[in-house]
């Protein structure tokens, strides 16, 4: 479940900057286009890779996205992860919290992606930096 | 039991060995039945010729629309009943019987009239056993292994009727619930959404983008959503219609929600959703007139 | 940045158009000219046409939220106006529902609808 091993085949941004988490979308979106997903799917894919990247940004300052079209039986979809080095999350759990009703400060946001996407998979230890994976399917 | 059966006929050779197996089919009961394909393909005509002029006794599918389908429907039974005299292992036999049921299905051949051909069938070949038999011990022989091939055969069309009739239940089920909402326009700017059925979050994210396509395709500015027509609102529909509301109105349209019914009220009421998030009108009427107001202001 | 977020404006109306992707640090640079041209051109109605970004995640929202209210406390209004049907899909699915900002689909309802609120 937990694929951590780089794919040599995959799309692969470097996630520093903010113009970075632009790119990143821009490149999810591009593959959620060439795959055919409906318009309204792009828009979550290109939505929590953006969420994603910008995690990065804020709480590890370096990391990157990959992103890949995977299949399984008929099945398509996007596989979409992103890792860093950062600080790492002492609480898994906590962070995960749905921040459903506090409108608008919603902490990392990772409630939040997880509900756009199919699968959610997240994996971190304080000072081991955090990884998410999460697949969209079409 | 079903479920094992399903199961041999997913994937035949092995499996299909083991159904012979429950009906007590040997390797030379089969030989025998297999023994009888030149005397089955002499009389198959006149036997089915038969069964179907009897008195009364064929009333199904109806004979007003013979022509092209009955005549598909006589060859096909033909064809099906020249395959049990094969009474093979093999993958094709396998697919033969499963051809028969999906067959029998599409075209509204009930198992009680297909079982019916076959058990006229099969004992006008056992009394042309017997007549062509001069060893009464050895026809009776034949007569038992034929009874019980043919026993098997009928099951595995069967079972691959019930599969069909299942699967196109589903399939039908399927496209009941897929069915798109009509988004309806009652005047300029304003759209009404009658929704029907079950509401669940495949359905519910369709519905969502259509409401929200014809809200900017058509500028409106107010929607009533009615769910007079909604089977049953839990808090998880209560939700969908929620998000639905919240997207239309990010979309710069108002919407109001018809068609509580006063036991649906109790319910939400019960599982912690109040008013305010689904800015309830009433009946149709009181929302069609409130949206009316809104778009007047 | 001027190119990526022009602003224009007519009498005490104020209509900023953003035109494409916005990182991070432009919005903030937007939030900062918007306020600079409310004082500078006393204005009391702010439009922001968003019609042309293709997301909004919850960075986003809570940069709307902000660029209201700070217009707000300026003694301005703002709507938010052409947000498109599949970001407002994945708004709400990611739980962001701009609640106190007023919105419309295009720049007439936009202005009909601050107009309404003076």
């Amino acid at each position: 479940m937990n694929q951590l091993a780089p794919n040599p085949a995959a799309l692969l941004q470097r996630v520093k900057l903010d113009s970075d988490v632009v790119a990143a979308r821009q490149m999810a979106r591009q593959l959620a286009v060439e795959l055919e997903f409906s318009r309204p799917d792009q828009a979550l894919v290109a939505t929590a890779v953006s969420e994603l990247a910008r995690n990065i940004v804020k709480y590890a300052q370096d990391g990157d996205i990959e992103i890949c079209a995977v299949t399984s039986g008929p099945r398509v979809g996007i596989r979409v992860t992103a890792r860093d080095q950062g600080p790492g999350l002492e609480d898994i759990d906590l962070a995960m919290q749905d921040g459903f009703s506090t409108g608008n400060s919603l902490g990392l946001g990772l409630p939040g992606t997880r509900r756009i996407v199919d699968e959610f998979d997240i994996s971190s230890a304080p000072g081991k930096g955090l990884t998410v994976t999460v697949t969209k399917w079409r | 039991m079903n479920e094992v059966i399903s199961s041999t006929i997913q994937s035949p050779g092995e499996g299909l060995r083991e159904v012979w197996g429950w009906f007590d089919v040997s390797q030379d009961d089969r030989a025998r039945v297999a023994d009888l394909s030149p005397l089955m393909e002499q009389n198959i005509d006149g036997i089915l010729q038969d069964y179907y002029s009897r008195d009364g006794g064929y009333d199904h599918p109806s004979d007003e629309n013979t022509s092209g389908s009955m005549q598909e429907v006589r060859a096909q039974q033909r064809r099906h009943l020249l395959e049990l005299f094969d009474a093979g292992l093999d993958q094709k036999y396998f697919e033969g019987r499963e051809a028969a049921g999906i067959f029998n299905e599409s075209y509204g051949i009930s198992p009680s009239f297909y079982m019916g051909l076959y058990t006229y069938a099969i004992n006008r070949v056992c009394e042309l056993v017997q007549d062509s038999c001069e060893d009464a011990a050895e026809a009776q022989t034949v007569q038992r292994s034929l009874r019980k091939t043919a026993a098997c055969h009928q099951a595995l069309t069967m079972e691959a009727f019930s599969t069909a009739r299942t699967e196109a239940i589903e399939q039908r089920e399927r496209q009941l619930s897929e069915l798109p909402t009509p988004v309806l326009r009652l005047q300029e700017g304003l759209l009404l959404v009658p929704v029907v059925g079950t509401l669940d979050s495949h359905r519910s994210r369709l519905l969502t983008i259509q409401i929200l396509d014809a809200i900017r395709d058509q500028s409106a500015r107010a929607v009533v959503l009615d769910i007079t027509g909604v089977a049953a609102v839990d808090s998880m529909v209560a939700n969908h219609l929620i998000q639905t509301m919240t997207a239309t109105r990010l979309m710069g349209a108002y919407s109001v929600l018809t068609g509580i019914s006063s036991e649906v009220a109790q319910a939400l009421v019960k599982i912690g959703v109040t008013g305010e998030a689904l800015n309830p009108a009433g009946d149709l009427e009181r929302g069609v007139a409130t949206a009316r107001k809104l778009l007047e202001t | 940045m001027g190119r990526r977020v022009p602003i224009v404006s007519q009498g005490d109306l104020l209509i900023a158009s953003v035109q494409e992707e916005l990182s991070d640090s432009d919005i903030l640079d937007m939030q900062t000219r918007i306020l600079e041209e409310v004082s500078r051109l006393s204005a009391t109605r702010v439009i922001l046409d968003v019609s042309l970004l293709d997301v909004i995640d919850s960075f986003g929202t809570r940069m709307l939220c902000d660029i209201a209210a700070s217009v707000s406390l300026r003694g301005a209004r703002m709507a938010i106006v052409g947000i498109q049907p599949e970001i407002a899909m994945a708004m709400v699915l990611l739980g962001l529902t701009l609640e106190d900002v007023p919105t419309a689909q295009n720049l007439d309802h936009g202005i009909a609808l601050l107009r309404e609120r003076a």
